[in-house]
């Protein structure tokens, strides 16, 4: 029995929104939704589902395209929107952290030590504006701000900017978990690391002892990867946590470090009459990092142009790629402005706009505009396929060369955008009817096991969450069995079990439910 | 063509601007200074004349001289000459002693064909300098243009108006002011950020524009300012507050009552 004050509901209508996620792409059913003001509260509903053996699913905002969020198998969800306030502020604020409100959240913040402690609801558009008044800024900068901090930790979301600050990964100091049978643990970023092949993690109850495989069973990619849980010899306890889309737990409070605000950014667009002119400035810049000392470099090929026409005058009609580039102004950058603009004439640059900082926000809206213009076009057509494939450096260039001749190869229309500084490019599939649709899962398939062969990864940013795909002999697998096999499939279940015998939390996720 | 004068004003950046609630006037410190964006449209416009037609482009400004920033932003997006009118004695003009002023430059750039002017700036709204260019200058004038035509020595102006458009044909030298449906501003070039940062910037003063001093600056602004108020807000609002769907259930009411 739980506590007569949580708040939850059975009401079809009200549960109804929380059935499928940004992608669309997935439904599911539930017969209650939770709605947790805080840890205990959390706590005890998932103990109880975890006695009940009854089905969880957690909703954070919602902004997540691989179906994590979707109870597909019903049973009930947790929505952490009303958690949105930090569950042990007294040792923070004994050390200096002051309480912050606004639009609703309480957050701690230590603008000395430049630390924050959030709750899980938190959107990062929130986050951003109240560190604003503080000068801090937090890194992690996916592209929908309206994520909430909970899931974009569960993801090890990144953006643009991520090619200089790293993933969400680089900036979480300290989580608090409730477990799968409902208990409660702190793990920070200080905490021992893994001991040969061994990760210890105490919570109230249990004290886990994980085994860590070897790198040959589970070779996860040495570059930014959001595909499976991360698992490596030297691991800390918080990186089994983070990404680990909700298969381990549900975080309460999340302590993450921040920086001083960033600000006096250049925004560049340079437009490129080949697609070989901006890979190689993009090399250029990705192996000279000290000479180019750039934040974020984004790709946008001539079909993404054509779909950004629409919403911008002046996009010159022979431009075959455009590379949005931005870097921090130090007061004295003639030098690196001269370098930038004579590597630019190296490279087939047909012209570049340096965006004025009052007009930034707008051009770094494309790169938002764009996957919501895909997702409008083929609404009324047959679904897109998209890409999350990354791979290391050195293969990039082989990697793109792969995915235009097969892309090509496919006859299908298909646009191609996304962070290439991190060597991670989406390909956006959009297929007429279903054998298009069929041709363009082969294709992805292709690309996908070339990624890993090379070292890469399936899902750079996205996450697997729920997804599956056709092999080749027809049997439907977890997505990331392209990628680790159903030895590295078997491995994080055993892990999982480890937390959760039972397989009530967030089941599906990652790994196939049984 | 040969020379198109563009008039362009640096304003601050609205959206980022506060009122100071006891003064009722704008707070400038710290807000960053842009371009008046109607006047971007007005450098666009004069950019594509330029090159479908081929024209040296001057733009002038009036102002302190940190104008000089704008100006180099204009240079960035392509202007071939800057101007600035700049002298203790400018402060404090209203619109009838800026387009004094603005017009003395205009003559001492002397052989233009083309002014253009963006239809007001964002910060004042009076939309009464590109106009008062043109009587001072003595040459017709042609508002709110949504898009400029040059054909055989004649300009041929789409001109908003309610519902629609007229079309006007002037001899030239005249004055233009535009709308922002004219044209969507291009960005600065980087080659141009470059160019702009050593371009030259004539400084005039009111020697230089042999201008009245009767004529300029405060003491040539008839307008005087007795109060400056925010307007009180006519229409009252309700806020519904709760759960959603009582809120919604709330409005539904509402809007019942009221038959709407």
């Amino acid at each position: 029995m739980l506590t007569d004050k949580i708040r939850y509901s059975s009401d079809q209508s009200i549960i109804q929104p929380y059935l499928t996620d940004e992608s669309s792409a997935f439904r599911g059913n539930a017969d209650y939704i939770f709605f947790p003001e805080n840890e205990s509260e959390l706590s005890e509903i998932i103990s109880s589902a975890s006695k009940n053996q009854s089905l969880v699913t957690v909703s954070g905002g919602g902004t997540g395209i691989t179906g994590s969020r979707v109870p597909v198998l019903g049973g009930s969800i947790i929505s952490t929107e009303k958690i949105t306030d930090v569950s042990k502020k007294e040792p923070f604020l004994q050390q200096g952290f002051i309480q912050v409100k606004d639009s609703g959240y309480s957050i701690l913040i230590n603008k000395e030590e430049k630390r924050a402690v959030v709750p899980p609801s938190l959107p990062l558009s929130v986050l951003n504006d109240i560190l604003k008044n503080f000068d801090l800024s937090y890194p992690p900068d996916p592209t929908e701000m309206s994520a909430t901090i909970g899931g974009t930790v569960s993801t090890n979301a990144s953006g643009a900017r991520s090619y200089y600050y790293g993933a969400t990964r680089n900036w979480i100091k300290r989580i608090r978990v409730v477990l799968p049978d409902g208990s409660v643990t702190e793990i920070k970023d200080t905490d021992q690391t893994a001991q040969n092949g061994i990760l210890k993690i105490q919570s109230e109850n249990i004290n886990y002892e994980i085994k860590i495989p070897a790198r040959e069973s589970y070779p996860v990619p040495e570059i930014k990867n959001a595909a499976g849980l991360y698992l490596s010899q030297k691991m800390r306890p918080l990186d089994l946590f983070i990404g680990c889309e909700g298969i381990l737990g549900v975080f309460s409070d999340i302590e993450i470090a921040l920086i001083n605000r960033i600000k006096n950014t250049f925004t560049i667009v340079a437009f490129f009459e080949d697609k070989k002119g901006a890979v190689d400035f993009v090399d250029f810049t990705v192996t000279n990092k000290k000479i180019m000392p750039l934040i974020s470099l984004e790709y946008f090929d001539f079909n993404s142009l054509e779909f950004l026409k629409t919403e911008q005058a002046g996009i010159p009609e022979k431009a075959q790629a455009a590379i949005l580039f931005e870097f921090i102004e130090d007061g004295n950058q003639d030098d690196l402005l001269y370098k930038i603009v004579e590597k630019l004439e190296e490279y087939s640059v047909i012209t570049t706009w340096d965006i004025p900082e009052s007009k930034s926000d707008k051009i770094k809206s494309f790169r938002h505009i764009l996957p919501e213009k895909i997702n409008s076009y083929v609404k009324s057509r047959c679904g897109k396929v998209g890409t999350d494939i990354a791979v290391p450096h050195n293969k990039f260039s082989l990697m793109f060369q792969a995915c235009e001749t097969e892309s090509l190869n496919t006859g299908l229309k298909f646009l191609v955008f996304g962070h290439i500084g991190n060597d991670h490019l989406h390909i956006n599939y959009l297929p007429e009817n279903n054998s298009e649709h069929k041709t363009a899962m082969r294709t992805y398939l292709k690309l996908a096991k070339l990624a890993v062969k090379m070292g890469g990864t399936i899902s750079a940013e996205h996450g697997v969450g729920k997804k599956y795909i056709e092999l080749e002999n027809g049997t439907t697998v977890p997505c990331l069995e392209i990628m680790y096999g159903k030895t590295g499939i078997n491995l994080i279940s055993d892990i999982k079990k480890h937390f959760d015998p039972g397989m009530i939390l967030n089941t599906g996720n990652i790994i196939p439910p049984a | 063509m040969k020379n198109i004068i563009v008039c362009i004003k640096q304003v601050p950046d609205t959206d980022k601007v506060q009122i100071n609630r006891e003064t009722n006037t704008l707070i400038r410190e710290g807000v960053p200074s842009i371009i008046n964006p109607f006047d971007e449209n007005a450098l666009e416009a004069a950019l594509q004349l330029k090159e479908k037609f081929g024209a040296r482009v001057i733009v002038v400004s009036m102002g302190p001289p940190q104008v000089k920033d704008a100006l180099r932003q204009a240079v960035a997006m392509g202007a071939d000459e800057v101007v600035l009118a700049s002298d203790r004695s400018f402060a404090g003009a209203d619109t009838w002693a800026t387009s004094y002023t603005l017009a003395q430059a205009i003559k001492e750039i002397e052989n233009y064909d083309l002014i253009i002017c963006g239809k007001q700036a964002i910060d004042g709204d009076t939309a009464q300098v590109g106009p008062g260019i043109a009587e001072f200058l003595d040459i017709p004038q042609i508002t709110f243009a949504q898009e400029i035509g040059y054909e055989e020595n004649r300009l041929k102006v789409k001109r908003v108006i309610e519902n629609g458009y007229e079309e006007i044909e002037t001899e030239l030298p005249a004055v233009v002011t535009v709308t922002k449906e004219i044209n969507e501003p291009r960005y600065p070039s980087l080659k141009g950020k470059m160019k702009a940062k050593s371009a030259e910037i004539t400084v005039w003063d009111t020697e230089d524009l042999e201008a009245d001093e009767n004529k300029t600056g405060l003491n040539g602004s008839p307008t005087k300012v007795v109060k400056i108020f925010t307007p009180p807000v006519k229409a009252s609002n309700e806020i519904f507050t709760g759960d959603p769907s009582e809120t919604a259930a709330k409005l539904a009411g509402k809007l019942k009552e009221l038959k709407i």
